[in-house]
């Protein structure tokens, strides 16, 4: 692909995502002032937490190939617990993103990874 | 003197506390960014290009499948149907985060706030959002994600261009980042939300994904757990 061509399939791909994010938030505007019903607005308020719990758990299962998890699984478990530790003690989110990183990376020099 | 502490306590939380906040996803950003800006240089992609792609598309995954796509000589249509397809999960972003933000403020042009609502904004402006958290807020959350993937990516291409794409051992270490920001969005919320729903979301994610594509999994693994949530009765829903 030339560099004319990836420019304007790079431009492409960028107008596809942008309107895939702006296109339902003009919908929503115009439909602001109905009340939605009961159970949507449930669904709504509980896509943000399932789209979390969802992502936490495929970037763990990416971590853990079955092939190699006794050496895999102990810096995961190393990092997850230094998250909820800092998180628990702190309260800090970024605080907590950064210990258990690096609590990841240092279990996982020591396993050989 | 309290009615001046009473005032700034209301204050809503502008453009600069969404910059603060947006801390923890700068730290997730800039390692991934730095990860791509190193892949797409060693695929091929100069750094300008590379930069552009980041600044255009700016969403991870489907970047990261865009310059593999076009090293592998897919045609320019298959790639931008790719990034579409993967990027179909924002779709419910948008409104689920306007139905959050408090009415009243000012309210900003609906393409400022639509650009940066990447997976990680969404999840820490859901995982935040009080009433205090009004537009500003989340366009300075936005802007501080954007930075730091701009930032990284640049460092990438420009480590790529001068030291070859070699970084395994931090790389290892930087696997580990998004795992570590998705679980420090999700505790907050435990105390808040019935675990069911998120269990469901969680579980079915793994399950999904060993039988089609992750986007795709996390996509229906969302939704399977809204619906849980949607059917449990409403006293069910606070834990």
């Amino acid at each position: 692909m030339n560099a004319t061509t990836l420019a304007w399939v790079t431009l492409a791909g960028g107008m596809a995502t942008f309107a895939i994010r702006l296109l339902p938030m003009l919908v929503s505007d115009r439909l602001q002032d109905r009340p939605l019903p009961s159970r949507l607005r449930r669904f709504l308020q509980a896509l943000g937490p399932t789209a979390i719990a969802a992502m936490l758990a495929l970037s763990v299962m990416e971590l853990l190939p079955t092939d190699r998890l006794p050496t895999t699984l102990p810096p995961v478990a190393a990092g997850l617990a230094a998250v909820w530790l800092i998180h628990w003690w702190s309260g800090n989110a970024a605080w907590a993103t950064l210990v258990g990183t690096l609590a990841y990376g240092l279990a996982a020099a020591l396993a050989g990874m | 003197m309290s009615q001046t502490a009473t005032t700034a306590s209301d204050r809503p939380f502008g453009f600069g506390r969404g910059l603060g906040d947006s801390v923890s996803l700068m730290l997730g950003y800039f390692p991934i960014a730095v990860s791509f800006g190193l892949l797409a240089v060693g695929q091929g992609l100069s750094p300008w290009q590379t930069l552009l792609v980041s600044a255009v598309v700016y969403a991870g995954a489907s970047q990261f499948t865009l310059v593999s796509l076009v090293a592998a000589g897919a045609s320019p249509l298959s790639v931008i149907g790719a990034v579409a397809a993967m990027n179909l999960r924002h779709l419910f972003y948008g409104p689920v985060l306007l139905a959050q933000l408090p009415r009243h403020g000012r309210r900003l042009p609906r393409p400022l706030l639509a650009f940066g609502l990447t997976d990680e904004v969404f999840a820490l402006a859901s995982a935040s959002i009080t009433p205090r958290h009004g537009e500003t807020w989340l366009l300075g959350v936005q802007m501080g994600a954007y930075g730091a993937w701009l930032a990284g990516t640049v460092t990438g291409a420009v480590a790529a261009r001068i030291a070859g794409s070699g970084w395994p051992q931090g790389q290892a270490a930087l696997a580990f980042v998004l795992p570590a920001l998705f679980l420090a969005l999700l505790l907050p919320l435990l105390r808040r939300n019935a675990l069911a729903p998120l269990m469901v979301a969680a579980g079915a994610a793994v399950v999904l994904s060993r039988f089609i594509p992750g986007h795709a999994a996390l996509l229906a693994a969302m939704i399977l757990g809204a619906a849980l949530a949607a059917v449990l009765p409403a006293g069910e829903e606070a834990a």
